[in-house]
């Protein structure tokens, strides 16, 4: 997959409006962040992506395939080589940090034996291998951080979404997680699809980035583009 | 890590065991299944004296006149398609009368019953009357300084506010509420029950709850039935107890009933338990034990303290005839004075 | 096929889901109640008074059950006390007895002592303190259940801007709803048991029922009834149903993987204590004059009672016990699939809960007598089902099902939508996350609805009486039927044995959520 588009999409939620015509294209490789106020329709652009919600109108498309039209949703989440780590992280609750891993890999081919190999080394990646064991509960905010990460990462995406992972960390956690971030996600070949609230975090973590205010696509580009010709107040922040 | 701790497959594996056994366990053997509404302290003896006699098991399944439920009768007329039940043992002949009435009782003369007087069973072998209780008068000895004589008594202004009765729309209450009506006519037995209220009388649950009022000295007096009264005696009680109306109405006398059951599972097992019943052994065996039940038939051994039968002015009744007097009052006038007592006592 | 994601999307399969579970629920009623049909549908249905007074008496349990129980469970979930798992035992029991013999404890109880006066508990008096102890067990259970699920975060962000007053106010806010809910059931049960109106000569609709069922053996006028007084159950509900409906009685809490901690808070744990042991000790009282015969008895005729009380115990245990439990895990089964279908959508959920009230307000006796109807219609070979205990199960739990539903109805609310959707981004079948992940998450709910509808099936004496195979009894029925001439020491000793077994059966549940809690 080398690219995903939204074309025309627009979505109600609740009866309101969330996202109004919008047309993007993500190229693979390309990590790019989605900006803006809350209530902008951040989120639902990327649960839309994700299939997890069908599109209101408008289809969403990776290369020449449709993944979801209107109204229905065409390609399931699990056949779109797409991860996410959402806002509340979803680690369930149940399950230690090496099973919340490994049944992210219930559709992989892989043998069970290799299943909780590759779990264990993504823990090991994201540097919690010891805590394999542990409940999510009993984990700190940013080592949760780091299960949903790895398990988002287990199944080798191509895509990566990150619903503002990092909102509730301090900025010292916040720093060192997105600089671990960027290297995992490059070494394991995914483009990351970023939601967040914070410029630097954007900044460092993405090359390009698109702009959202109340449903509306305002401007989208590299940050280059952006701080040339700042059509918004964040890309005016960019550019000052 | 499982929130369950130990393993949980294992656990259900053993809830699952034990649903299972408990689906699959049935005693086996012959059997006699026998509906009873008759006091399950009173009946269970005598049902295991069968088993051990005869090695039959007696799968009995009580109920009670003393606490409200919807009942057996309800149940064998739900069942009566495919009944369960090879015989209904019933504490007096007004709900097997019903059961006669519905269909649900087969015809079975029965040659133990021969010596108990034909008065007291049904004409057509529908049910067969056996072993009494009478409906008597109790007071309290500290109370009542001149004992009562008659049920109309209760009226009286001595015992004004002191007087309960049971509610007339259930058990043995009711069927002495309908052989008033035909013993003193509908004018009197209505100015009876109403004069009882404004007298000041109480509606009590149940037999036993006017027993123990009137032992615990909450009410000076009450009609209750014999075992009830008995039960008291034998615990010590300070109750008194009155055959009434021996110069006037009479007394009413409350057989048993024994029904065998149309299309019963084991019908000759039930035929069998029904001659056990009505046999003078039975007959004794209820008279000694706490519920003093009266033998009907004439020279069975009663012991002290229960009276013959036949020593009684027993109340002339048609017991077949009374179940539809009952319906009639229970559907009108009962019903009415029972909401009016209730609302008296709130 | 669902998958993990229609969980958590509308679809019709919820809708047919719920109706498929009424049908099933109320077929038995049905069966009955399709008698009444006949004939003149609008008879007169000889209630007198008895509707209004039964109405006004479940407005006056779930009113009492909820003013005591929702603040007591609601501090029980906050605060430490001194002999708190002992003192939430004893205010479960009730649960555990059959209303009329809390009725009949409380007369033997004011004859013996003279407290309280008989006056006081003659008519509604009486009704309402037999029916207030088994709703108020209810509420307060629910509402240490609902409170209990408070996330630590928020009860130290709640203390941290407004001290311990703004903690225990978001806390009564938070299990409000489920509280109200539970008062509501409390209440509604009342509606269908003539036990205590006929022990205290009070005029209900249940006993009306009851005259015409044993009384004139008037199954149409019976059914017509139930009928009638299932839809007032249902139109004195609907307030509280439609702010359901329509969202305002929120049963959904965020969901947090860490459990909150109890503090020992001085005056608050102090009167927590307090007001558990004054309501517990109120609720004893019952049990005091039940057991009142065994202290002036001598010790011969005590053995002899206790030797009765034993044997009849332990004759009746292993189908007592699986009556309640199979009564529990039916019931919470059908609650799991109701709580599925109706989902987080308020209006599917005020559903469910309009089903429970129906059902609820139903007499006992109905669908057991359809179900002894039904097997009586079919062939012979199904007896060992039809007529074997698994009739009983299915009574008790369809009975008591409503209880359930609130409870998983809540659990269900408590899980968090993006557990399922990131199931469905990694492909993870339905099968493998309800047992991985789903079920254990609702665990603890699943177990309090078997606990609980276990405990009220216990105590029914009704459907057991017109259901159980013969020869096949639970305890309480046995008590039921020995009561009236067995001698006052037997059943009193059977009341406390049957009374302790109960509070082992409790503290061995209460053990067990609290081995859960901790994992």
């Amino acid at each position: 997959m080398t690219q995903l588009a939204l074309r025309r999409v627009s979505h109600v939620l609740g009866g309101a409006a969330a996202l109004q015509s919008i047309d993007l294209e993500i190229a693979s490789g390309e990590p790019i962040a989605v900006m803006g106020a809350s209530g902008a329709g951040k989120s639902t652009l990327l649960r839309l992506l994700a299939g997890l919600d069908a599109p209101s109108q408008g289809e969403v498309w990776a290369d020449d395939r449709l993944l979801s039209g209107t109204g229905r949703v065409v390609v399931p989440p699990h056949e779109r080589r797409i991860s996410m780590v959402f806002q509340d992280l979803a680690l369930w609750p149940n399950l230690s940090a090496l099973d919340n891993v490994r049944l992210g890999l219930a559709r992989s081919p892989l043998s069970k034996q290799d299943r909780r190999t590759r779990a264990l080394a993504m823990l090991a990646l994201c540097q919690i291998e010891r805590l394999a064991a542990r409940l999510p509960a009993t984990l700190s905010g940013g080592e949760q951080q780091r299960v949903a990460l790895a398990r988002a990462l287990a199944p080798a995406p191509d895509w990566l979404l990150l619903d503002e992972p990092f909102s509730s960390l301090d900025p010292m956690l916040r720093d060192q997680l997105v600089a671990e971030v960027r290297g995992l996600v490059d070494e394991q070949h995914a483009t990351i699809v970023f939601v967040t609230h914070e410029l630097a975090d954007a900044v460092a973590l993405t090359r390009c980035a698109a702009v959202l205010d109340h449903g509306h696509l305002i401007e989208a580009g590299s940050w280059e583009s952006l701080r040339a010709d700042p059509k918004s107040a964040l890309s005016r922040l960019l550019a000052r | 890590m499982s929130p369950v701790p130990g393993h949980p497959r294992l656990r259900v594996f053993y809830a699952a065991a034990w649903l299972a056994a408990l689906l699959a366990c049935t005693k086996s053997g012959e059997r006699v299944v026998v509906y009873t509404s008759v006091d399950d302290v009173f009946a269970r003896p005598i049902a295991e004296g069968y088993e051990k006699a005869t090695g039959v098991s007696v799968l009995l399944v009580p109920d009670t006149e003393e606490t409200k439920s919807t009942g057996l009768l309800n149940r064998l007329i739900a069942e009566q398609a495919r009944p369960q039940a090879d015989v209904f043992w019933s504490g007096d002949p007004m709900r097997v009368a019903v059961l006669a009435r519905k269909g649900i009782t087969a015809p079975y003369r029965s040659p133990a019953a021969e010596g108990l007087p034909s008065a007291y069973s049904d004409p057509d072998a529908q049910w067969t009357g056996f072993s009494a209780r009478a409906r008597v008068l109790v007071y309290h000895r500290e109370r009542v300084a001149t004992p009562p004589s008659s049920v109309l008594d209760l009226l009286d202004p001595r015992f004004r506010g002191q007087a309960c009765l049971a509610n007339p729309l259930f058990g043995t209450t009711s069927m002495h509420a309908a052989a008033l009506f035909v013993a003193l006519g509908d004018e009197r037995a209505r100015a009876f029950f109403e004069g009882f209220l404004e007298n000041g009388g109480r509606m009590l649950s149940s037999n036993g709850e006017v027993r123990r009022r009137v032992a615990a000295g909450d009410c000076a007096i009450g009609i209750t039935d014999t075992d009830d009264a008995n039960v008291a005696r034998l615990e010590g009680r300070p109750l008194e107890v009155v055959y009434p109306d021996r110069d006037g109405i009479g007394t009413l006398l409350i057989p048993n009933a024994v029904a065998l059951i149309r299309g019963a599972p084991h019908l000759e097992q039930g035929k069998r338990f029904i001659d056990f019943l009505l046999s003078p052994e039975v007959e004794a065996e209820l008279a000694r034990s706490a519920a003093a039940q009266m033998p009907l038939r004439p020279g069975v051994a009663v012991p002290d303290g229960v009276p013959a039968a036949q020593s009684l002015s027993a109340m002339p009744v048609d017991y077949a005839a009374l179940a539809p007097k009952l319906e009639e009052l229970s559907m009108g006038y009962l019903a009415s004075w029972a909401e009016k007592a209730a609302r008296a006592g709130e | 096929m669902l998958s993990c994601l229609d969980l958590e999307r509308p679809g019709r399969w919820r809708i047919l889901l719920i109706g498929a579970v009424a049908l099933l629920v109320s077929t038995p009623t049905l069966l009955l109640l399709r008698r009444g049909l006949e004939g003149e549908l609008l008879g007169k249905l000889f209630w007198g008074n008895a509707l209004e007074s039964s109405l006004g008496l479940a407005a006056g349990v779930a009113g009492a059950s909820f003013l005591v129980g929702w603040p007591l469970g609601s501090a029980a979930a906050l605060y430490r006390c001194p002999a708190r798992g002992f003192l939430l035992v004893l205010i479960s029991l009730p649960l555990l007895m059959p209303s009329f013999l809390l009725a009949l404890g409380w007369s033997a109880q004011s004859l013996a002592t003279g407290f309280p006066p008989h006056g006081w508990l003659q008519g509604a008096g009486g009704c309402l303190v037999s029916f207030a102890a088994s709703g108020l067990a209810l509420v307060t259970l629910t509402a240490l259940a609902a409170a209990g699920a408070i996330p630590e975060n928020q009860r130290e962000a709640a203390r941290l801007f407004g001290g311990e007053r703004a903690l225990v106010r978001n806390t009564l806010r938070s299990s409000r709803a489920p509280a109200a809910l539970a008062a509501l059931l409390a209440g509604i049960l009342t509606l269908s048991d003539p036990a205590p109106g006929e022990i205290f000569s009070q005029r209900t609709a249940a006993g009306a029922i009851l005259e015409s069922f044993a009384a004139r053996n008037d199954l149409v006028l019976a059914s017509r009834q139930s009928a009638a007084l299932a839809l007032a159950a249902l139109a004195l509900s609907l307030p509280l149903l439609l702010a359901s409906a329509r969202g305002h009685l929120r049963l959904t809490l965020a969901h947090t993987p860490r459990k909150a901690s109890l503090r020992l808070v001085a005056p608050a744990s102090a009167g927590t204590a307090i007001g558990f042991l004054c309501v517990s000790t109120l609720l004893m009282l019952p049990a005091v004059g039940l057991a009142l015969p065994l202290w002036h008895a001598p010790s011969t005729s005590l053995a002899g009672a206790f030797e009765v009380a034993f044997a009849r115990a332990s004759d009746t245990a292993f189908d007592s016990l699986g009556y309640a439990l199979g009564a529990g895990a039916l019931a919470a089964g059908l609650a799991l699939a109701l709580a599925a279908a109706a989902g987080r959508s308020a209006r599917l959920q005020g559903a469910v809960l309009a089903l429970s009230v129906l059902l609820l307000a139903i007499p006992a006796a109905a669908p057991a007598l359809g179900l002894a109807a039904l097997a009586a219609a079919a062939p012979g070979w199904g007896d060992p089902v039809l007529r074997g205990p698994l009739m009983v199960v299915i009574a008790l739990g369809l009975r008591f099902l409503p209880v359930a539903a609130l409870l998983m109805l809540r659990a269900w609310s408590s899980t968090a939508p993006a557990w399922f959707e990131a199931a469905a981004l990694h492909g993870i079948s339905l099968r493998a996350f309800a047992g991985r992940v789903l079920l254990p998450a609702l665990a603890p709910g699943l177990l309090l609805s078997v606990a609980l509808v276990g405990l009220l099936s216990a105590s029914d004496v009704v459907a057991v009486l017109l259901l159980h195979p013969p020869g096949r009894p639970s305890f309480a029925l046995s008590i039921f039927t020995v009561m009236a001439n067995a001698p006052e020491t037997t059943v009193a000793a059977l009341c406390l044995v049957y009374g302790v077994a109960a509070g082992a059966l409790v503290a061995a549940i209460a053990g067990r959520a609290r081995a859960l809690n901790r994992t």
